[in-house]
């Protein structure tokens, strides 16, 4: 193998007005004709400055202050802007995330795609759109000369990122850099992608560049892996002795975080020796079979969208929850998950069906009836900068649900505010303070805090995690646990995180388009999957083992939007089980074994062989 | 910023004190007609003899009023309706038509060029101060309104507002405790700009004949009485006030914009 | 096609309402009159039988809804009332005024996008230099400049001063005839009929009021077109076209072609801003345009000419956002229908 690129002792500076700081420090690392390079590190790395330099597209107050970017010899950083134009896209593309930002909003696909070709190829403007189209159909786009006409916005971002792909591979590069695959898409479409990038660059013998804070991405996809901490290269190996026996003290940091995060798996699998820790499943015991605590019967969201159509976000479910139990809702966007999680509060009002709270009904409370409910049933939200007023200290934020749904007196109130931070691990001087001084973590401490101040009987959790870096998930799934434990509420823990649901969960429901496809004892439905979106979704999970590499893959496509729901089984679009019936018969929920409910007519649950 | 903070205060100032240190009474002629500016009238003194100095002192207690009472009025009513009409943007059907009601009462106010409808309402209703006051005040609610509803409409669909009903409020309450104060900050801004702008207006309407009365010392009015000597070289009987008039619009325009950056919260974050 | 049909159809109908409830405002501005505003319409010389007369025309022993449905009817047949100031009927005023104002009105509008759109969108791209500098000052002015003062700057400079400029009394110098009536608007129609001693006559006088207009109402086009030119050559989009190797012409084409829209919406809205501010000019410069007949109707309390030139400026501003949804349309493919 050729060296292709190589970058030599790069060093690049923020040059403000009085300062000088170094961002990268002295990093090298090459890639080879052909070869997948893996480059990990967490936001503020200096993995998105080590791109732009490569490519020559550094703005101020970025600077390059020394080193050389080599490609095949040929020094980047000495070129002028008209050579620079001739290899970008030629000989080194750029894929970068987001995809819907990054492409121009009001030009059509295949302008954008021709513009690329003829900046590179002098074909007339009805060639280029020929070989657009082309490229289209490479990235497994259906009807590829239909959407040759269409708008981003009129694109999922599944289809915008193929987009972007088609773009970077438009004139076949010789290395091809991609900037974070899979951030923003569902587990689904992401593996998608990168196979779709990895068999690109295999056919064209390119070299792939990869930057991701994922570490399953690198674990999955890439032969040698570099780690970059604050702006220098920390290590640098082949991707199976990194996780094996990663050297530096920083990269081990960040293994044991992912590990952590998931490390019921590897109680399960016994795979990997990195892992220092390793925690049971939720042991403790469910108080079994009671009255549940929560009862969802038959509920039903549509809301109304522009021409008269409906977008059916809940499409008839039913489930319950028992008294001290957690139970985990898994599904990918559109999957209708959350609004499940609002109707339940109320926050949203369903468009039919009833909720039955300790034997209650509740749909139909409203005014103050419904402000003492909300005492007893919580929720804690996604994003923690974005769950709590900006204007409100800490401490008010935690007292309000108090003063506004009990009879405490002021100082009571104050005690309550202060045992409540010690619970959630938080000092009593964040008290004062305002929530733009706190970490994301932290703050999501506080959004805990606030939810568990009346003592409810059930919390539910919006993704509590998935705003947060890996090693602060680790520990809000901790302390989620722990609390769970002591205080005996009931969790609904809305998730795609499949790892923490496992780890969090007695029992396990899985939805795909406001469906619920397949509900059963977490443990058994995670090694059993049985529904074929099930099995899809868990083997989408991309885990931080090159040893534990995830299987084929199933499904195909973008999930569908939910306004005009496919007929029948709503996933017989996808599903390579799909018979003639999928597409007419609408399975129902039922319960195909003890204690496992599955909705499809092809298939039988498997028993469970451990047990 | 200095500029501006600087200019404003000097209005202020003045119209506290301005008629009390002026040199020379405001209303009556002091001097020859169209004396040029000399060491006794800094300024120079108008056709009928008045000393230009003092009257631009003067000024600013009635064009400031004007501006300052009228844009106070427009803010509160602009903000009260634009969070009402922001957050009910979404809800109940009859919320919704009330929301939707109120934007459209907004559009058609302003089909209306502003000083054509300025010069309407006060020529319908006779040109007095108090009625300049309340055109203007009228005028300027759908800006306020418009602002105030974008900024809720953005804030409403920011988590926090969930979370504060799950925390008990109701929405009335999370409305205006929660979503408000989160949500003035472009009202505020524009606060500044329309104190400026009301002055325009106020001297614009003056300048035409349609606004305060002679012999009133208000900057709209001075100019309007020097434009014909303007015209034949005495330069000074329009250009003072002008100048005074364009320097003092711009610093509560200047003044506003600093204060967007100012308020700005991705800034302080 | 279609999809471009559907929308301005939908446009088009929508302004129907719109334009109902503006004349409901006009009809309802005349009752903010103290008093019976029968004795306001026919004015202070009014006769015992015109006075009857008005207020069998006005209806106003009938409910409401009647006498607006009544107000509606005249006004779609073109009847404004009488002037009492000029004993003409409105519509002929209006008719003999308006030309004037639109040939000011549309020319400084042309001018300012002219000049606006690319010295913004030339110190965007040359971002840090003097003229960027100036540009950015200039811009700060925008909507500060009191229009009637800047005037008189100008006829203190270039016509007293310099004498440059012709005195400011009106569209022609005196003794120039008017040129034959084909549009009303002096420049051009002395320009189709050839008539070429007129022409220049109206274009020397036109520069002064025109250039007013401009100075004081381009900053708001400038400021536009280059914070929205520098915010999409900063866009994300165009990380991954340069990234791909487009040409810097591509690139440029990219960055103007997404700027565009906001301009599109800023030309709507200094359109809105010069029906004001012509008036004032007007005013200074005698034009003997609409504004000026508003302002010495108002002057002289003479209602009827009032409600019908605020009536039309509003039915003017509805059809220029019109025109601008409609362009912003074609740029904008995000727009729904």
């Amino acid at each position: 193998m050729t060296t292709l690129l190589e970058v030599r002792d790069l060093t690049v500076a923020f040059v403000g007005d009085r300062t000088t700081r170094a961002v990268l420090s002295g990093v090298s690392l090459s890639v080879a004709d052909g070869e997948v390079l893996g480059v990990v590190g967490e936001s503020g790395s200096g993995k998105s400055i080590l791109l732009a330099a490569i490519l020559r597209l550094l703005q101020p107050p970025w600077q390059v202050l020394g080193g050389q970017v080599l490609l095949r010899g040929e020094n980047l950083l000495e070129q002028d802007e008209r050579r620079l134009a001739a290899l970008r896209g030629k000989e080194l593309a750029l894929a970068l995330s987001n995809p819907r930002q990054h492409l121009n909003p009001i030009l059509t696909i295949g302008r954008q795609l021709s513009d690329v070709i003829r900046a590179h190829r002098p074909i007339p403007h009805a060639a280029a759109l020929a070989a657009a189209a082309e490229l289209l159909k490479s990235v497994n786009i259906p009807d590829p000369v239909l959407r040759l006409q269409a708008y981003p916005h009129e694109l999922s971002g599944g289809m915008c990122q193929r987009v972007i792909l088609a773009l970077a591979i438009a004139n076949a590069p010789k290395l091809l850099i991609v900037d974070e695959p899979t951030s923003g898409l569902d587990v689904t479409v992401s593996v998608q992608i990168l196979d779709l990038m990895r068999n690109a660059v295999r056919k064209l013998n390119s070299g792939l560049l990869v930057v991701s804070r994922d570490l399953g991405v690198v674990a999955n996809y890439c032969e040698r892996v570099v780690v970059m901490n604050a702006g220098r290269i920390v290590e640098e190996a082949e991707v199976r002795r990194f996780f094996a026996t990663p050297q530096n003290v920083y990269s081990r940091k960040l293994l044991h975080a992912a590990a952590a995060a998931r490390d019921a798996d590897l109680a399960s699998s016994g795979a990997s020796p990195v892992l220092l820790r390793t925690e049971p499943q939720p042991e403790h015991p469910l108080p079994s079979a009671s009255e549940p605590l929560l009862e969802v019967r038959d509920l039903m969201k549509r809301f109304p969208v522009r021409d008269g159509r409906v977008l059916t976000a809940v499409n008839d479910i039913s489930f319950a929850i028992g008294r001290g139990e957690a139970v985990g809702l898994v599904g990918e966007s559109g999957s209708g998950k959350s609004t499940v999680g609002r109707c339940v509060l109320r926050l949203i009002e369903p468009t039919s069906g009833t909720l039955w709270f300790k034997g209650q009904e509740i749909s139909k409370l409203a005014g103050t009836g419904l402000r003492k409910l909300r005492a007893k049933l919580q929720m804690v939200f996604q994003d923690p900068f974005d769950s709590l007023d900006p204007r409100q200290s800490l401490s008010a934020a935690i007292e309000e649900p108090l003063s506004l749904t009990t009879d405490m007196t002021r100082g009571d109130r104050k005690a309550r505010v202060a045992d409540l931070l010690q619970l959630v691990g938080l000092s009593r001087d964040a008290a004062s303070l305002y929530p733009h001084q706190m970490s994301a973590g932290e703050l999501q401490r506080v959004g805990i805090a606030r939810a568990i101040a009346t003592q409810p009987d059930l919390v539910v959790f919006d993704e509590p995690t998935s705003a947060l870096d890996v090693s602060v998930r680790a520990d809000i799934l901790n302390l989620l646990r722990d609390l769970q434990q002591r205080l005996g509420m009931s969790y609904l823990f809305i998730s795609h995180d499949l790892t923490a649901v496992r780890r969090l969960c007695h029992r396990t429901a899985i939805m795909y388009l406001g469906k619920l496809v397949e509900v059963g004892e977490t443990e058994e439905l995670f090694r059993t999957p049985s529904h074929p979106y099930s099995r899809a979704l868990l083997s989408s999970v991309l885990y931080p083992d090159p040893a534990q590499r995830r299987s084929p893959f199933l499904l195909s496509g973008e999930i569908p939007s939910p306004i005009d729901l496919p007929s029948g089984c709503a996933l017989h679009t996808r599903c390579p089980m799909a018979t003639a019936d999928c597409a007419r018969i609408e399975p129902a929920l039922e319960e195909k074994a003890p204690g496992r409910q599955l909705s499809c007519i092809n298939v039988a649950p498997e028993r469970s062989k451990t047990q | 910023m200095i500029f501006g903070f600087v200019v404003i205060a000097v209005n202020l100032a003045l119209a506290l004190i301005g008629p009390l240190i002026a040199p020379f009474p405001v209303q009556a002629p002091v001097g020859a007609s169209l004396t040029p500016p000399n060491a006794t009238h800094w300024f120079g003194t108008d056709v009928s003899g008045m000393d230009i100095f003092s009257r631009v002192l003067a000024a600013p207690r009635v064009d400031l009023t004007i501006a300052l009472v009228s844009t106070a009025v427009a803010f509160a009513c602009g903000v009260a309706l634009g969070v009402l009409s922001g957050f009910f943007a979404e809800g109940t059907a009859i919320a919704r038509f009330f929301s939707g009601a109120i934007m459209r009462a907004a559009d058609i106010f302003q089909a209306f060029p502003l000083f054509v409808f300025a010069l309407a309402l006060v020529g319908f209703s006779g040109p007095s101060t108090r009625n300049v006051i309340m055109a203007l005040a009228f005028l300027n609610i759908p800006f306020f309104l418009r602002l105030t509803r974008g900024a809720v409409l953005q804030v409403r669909s920011r988590t926090f507002v969930e979370a504060a009903i799950c925390a008990g409020n109701s929405k009335l309450r999370a409305a205006f405790v929660h979503v408000m104060p989160n949500s003035i900050a472009p009202a505020l801004v524009h606060f500044s700009t329309t104190i400026g702008f009301s002055i325009l207006l106020t001297a614009g309407l003056s300048f035409v004949g349609a606004g305060v009365p002679p012999p009133t010392p208000e900057l709209g009015l001075m100019i309007k009485v020097g434009a014909q000597n303007m015209m034949t070289g005495q330069w000074w009987t329009a250009l003072m006030p002008g100048l005074v008039l364009a320097v003092t619009v711009l610093a509560f325009s200047v003044f506003g914009d600093n204060l967007r950056v100012f308020l700005d919260p991705t800034s302080r974050r | 096609m279609k999809r471009f049909i559907v929308f301005a159809g939908k446009r088009v109908l929508f302004a129907v309402p719109q334009l109902l409830a503006v004349s409901v405002m006009v009809f309802f501005l005349i009752r903010l009159l103290p008093g019976d505003p029968t004795y306001m319409l026919a004015g202070p010389y009014a006769t015992v039988e015109r006075i009857g007369e008005v207020r069998s025309s006005l209806g106003l022993d009938q409910p409401l809804l009647t006498q607006y449905a009544g107000y509606l009817k005249r006004t779609l047949t073109g009847d404004f009332g009488v002037s009492w100031r000029t004993s003409q009927p409105v519509l002929l005023d209006i008719q003999q005024r308006l030309p004037a104002t639109l040939e000011l009105v549309i020319g400084a509008v042309v001018v300012s996008v002219l000049i606006g759109v690319p010295l913004g969108v030339a110190v965007a791209v040359n971002r840090g230099g003097i003229a960027d500098r100036l540009v950015f000052v200039y811009g700060m002015l925008a909507g500060s400049l009191p229009d009637f003062w800047i005037g008189l700057l100008l006829i203190l400079v270039f016509f007293f001063a310099l004498q440059w400029a012709p005195p400011p009394v009106g569209q022609l110098d005196f003794g120039v005839p008017s040129p034959d009536h084909i549009t009303g608007a002096y420049i051009v129609d002395a320009a189709l009929s050839g008539n070429w001693e007129v022409f220049w006559s109206a274009a020397g006088n036109i520069v002064l009021p025109l250039a007013t207009l401009v100075i004081v109402y381009m900053p708001l086009v400038l400021k536009t077109a280059r914070s929205s030119m520098e915010e999409m050559l900063d866009a994300r989009f165009m990380l991954q076209a340069k990234a791909s190797g487009l040409s810097r012409w591509t690139q440029l084409r990219y960055a103007l072609r997404n700027a565009l829209p906001p301009v599109v919406t800023v030309t709507g809205i200094v359109c809105w801003f010069l029906l004001g501010g012509a008036v004032l000019v007007e005013t200074i410069f005698a034009w003997g345009g609409l504004g000026q007949y508003a302002v010495e109707s108002v002057i002289n309390s003479d209602y009827a000419p009032i409600q019908a030139v605020v009536l039309i400026m509003a039915v003017f501003t509805t059809l220029v956002f019109l025109i601008v949804d409609i362009v912003y349309y074609l740029l904008d493919p995000r727009i729904s229908v």
